[in-house]
């Protein structure tokens, strides 16, 4: 964290960020090289295989009409994108809470933190679909299945960047803290939860895209009736590719959104304003 | 000394358990100070020595493996608010503006916000950083975040600032400068300083009396610095008496430094 270093980044940056200008532009770049990739494997698959293959037009037409708010497998789209969204906001949101609580009371107690994070640790190494079968014993097939499925995945992510995030903080700043006269409590929320926080967010960016793909997997075989992965699976059988090729585009693009209007501005307010970031 | 004491430290014992194939390491043993209301104390020595146990001890971060020590008719038993520690690498939260940090005292004693930033700010201006009240401390040089430290301990009024080598990492005007803004802030409030440092001729510029401490313990010389005030840096009283004191702290080491480096 040396002054001189962060200097010379920002103004390389700075110099960098100048010349991409105007950044909106590259993104529409990367827009057009992924659909051009797109319509050569639509193109590729046809030829060699003979089989039709959803094109990026085809599925501009069929989003039009999706949402225009038609049934869709029972549903409207809007119903199965606002039921998927509750379920991630859930599992996502009881995740979080629980990583965060666990990290912040074992990252200083020892005792807690020797007996319980190699198991976290180990849960961390469990992918989450092998949480189905347990899931389904404990809570039966339905919604709080899904949930619970989402926020184990997220827990041991947020849980392991928190811990270590408040292991990295400095002494010296507990020690500040401590004579100033701050006790347990503000001690957590004014020292270690701002000092850890770099690594939080590295933690909950990692927790954000294992939660969105556990979501859906979830969806396809927990069979709730409705929801993004429910859509995908049963567009299948049904052989309406176009549909799941749409519902793919929308969840990649609720995680892209999630991660910019969420994370990035977390990120903005606190670690880059302090000058406590990891890198860019 | 008729003046009245403030800290008593009583047949004081630090013993560091050794590592793997290492002995216990002792630091002090059945020391004893005194240190007087309103004093000016530097302590110097060999890195160590234990100079940087003795302000933990004082602060309250580590207790002591025997004898007491009093503060103000208290023994010291954690860390608090009447006994302000100043780190070398200053520890100004890099989290919350000047400002912030300087208010966070107050806000912890349950002072509501807006009075306890007033309070903050005048104080942040005594020490020249009326122009960066709202900065964070990783837009700001060294020498003002040193300020920043500063005037996070004074707005708490400590009976005992304690300095741990809080001037090492500046060049050497700016430590100049905060060495004057130190010495008049030590006389507009009346503070009692510990303070110290490895440079003896810092120490006899701005300290009443000197403690030397040895390599091994129980080395410890007390030495009354009575030289005049407002003190000169050039001064030859100052040159001869860090001479003089060099000597007496560690001549082994005075003498190995030469063979190290015939410069």
């Amino acid at each position: 964290m040396s002054m001189q270093g962060e200097e010379g980044n920002g103004g390389e940056l700075n110099r960098y960020q100048q010349v991409l200008k105007p950044s909106a532009l590259w993104s529409l770049g990367s827009v057009v090289l992924a659909l051009l990739g797109w319509m050569l494997v639509a193109w590729l698959v046809e030829a060699v295989r003979g089989v039709s293959f959803p094109t990026p037009y085809e599925c501009l037409l069929n989003l039009w009409e999706l949402l225009g708010g038609g049934n869709f497998l029972g549903h409207s789209i809007y119903r199965h994108l606002s039921v998927s969204f509750l379920r991630w906001g859930q599992g996502f949101g009881i995740g979080v809470l629980l990583g965060l609580a666990y990290a912040l009371t074992a990252g200083w107690w020892e005792v807690l933190r020797r007996l319980t994070l190699p198991l976290i640790e180990v849960l961390q190494l469990i992918p989450g679909l092998a949480w189905i079968p347990v899931a389904i014993l404990i809570f039966g097939l339905n919604n709080i299945a899904t949930i619970f499925m989402i926020a184990i995945t997220t827990f041991p992510a947020v849980a392991i960047s928190g811990i270590m995030g408040v292991r990295s903080v400095d002494r010296k700043y507990v020690y500040a803290a401590r004579m100033c006269g701050a006790g347990a409590g503000r001690l957590f929320l004014t020292v270690f939860l701002p000092g850890a926080m770099a690594h939080l967010i590295s933690g909950l960016r990692i927790a954000m895209g294992a939660a969105w793909r556990v979501l859906v997997a979830a969806e396809m075989i927990v069979g709730s009736g409705d929801g993004l992965g429910y859509a995908i699976i049963q567009s299948r059988w049904t052989m309406d590719y176009v549909s799941a090729f749409i519902c793919i585009i929308i969840i990649a693009s609720l995680g892209l959104a999630t991660e910019r209007l969420v994370l990035l501005p977390l990120e903005k307010m606190t670690v880059r304003r302090w000058g406590t970031a990891h890198g860019i | 000394m008729e003046s009245e004491v403030l800290v008593e430290i009583r047949k004081l014992g630090m013993i560091y358990p050794g590592g793997w194939g290492q002995g216990a390491h002792t630091v002090f043993a059945d020391f004893d100070l005194e240190i007087y209301r309103g004093e000016f104390l530097a302590v110097v020595g060999a890195s160590g020595c234990g100079k940087s146990t003795l302000i933990e001890l004082l602060a309250g971060f580590i207790r002591p493996s025997a004898g007491e020590i009093i503060v103000d008719q208290v023994s010291v038993t954690a860390p608090g608010p009447e006994r302000i520690v100043v780190f070398q690498d200053h520890a100004v939260f890099p989290w919350y503006t000047a400002l912030d940090n300087v208010a966070y005292g107050l806000r912890c004693r349950g002072i509501g916000r807006e009075h306890a930033r007033a309070e903050a700010r005048e104080v942040l201006q005594r020490l020249g950083l009326g122009d960066f009240l709202d900065a964070y401390p990783s837009t700001l040089s060294g020498g003002m975040r040193q300020r920043v430290a500063l005037a996070r301990s004074l707005i708490l009024r400590p009976k005992l600032l304690l300095l741990d080598e809080p001037f090492t990492a500046l060049d050497t005007s700016t430590r100049s400068r905060l060495q004057d803004m130190l010495l008049s802030l030590w006389e507009e409030f009346g503070l009692t300083i510990v303070f110290v440092t490895h440079a003896l001729s810092e120490a006899v510029y701005l300290a009443d009396r000197v403690l030397l401490l040895g390599e091994q313990a129980g080395m410890a010389e007390l030495e009354v610095i009575g030289l005049a005030r407002p003190r000169s840096r050039g001064a030859q009283s100052i040159l001869q008496l860090s001479k003089k004191l060099s000597g007496q702290l560690c001549p082994a080491a005075v003498d190995a430094e030469k063979e190290v480096s015939p410069t």
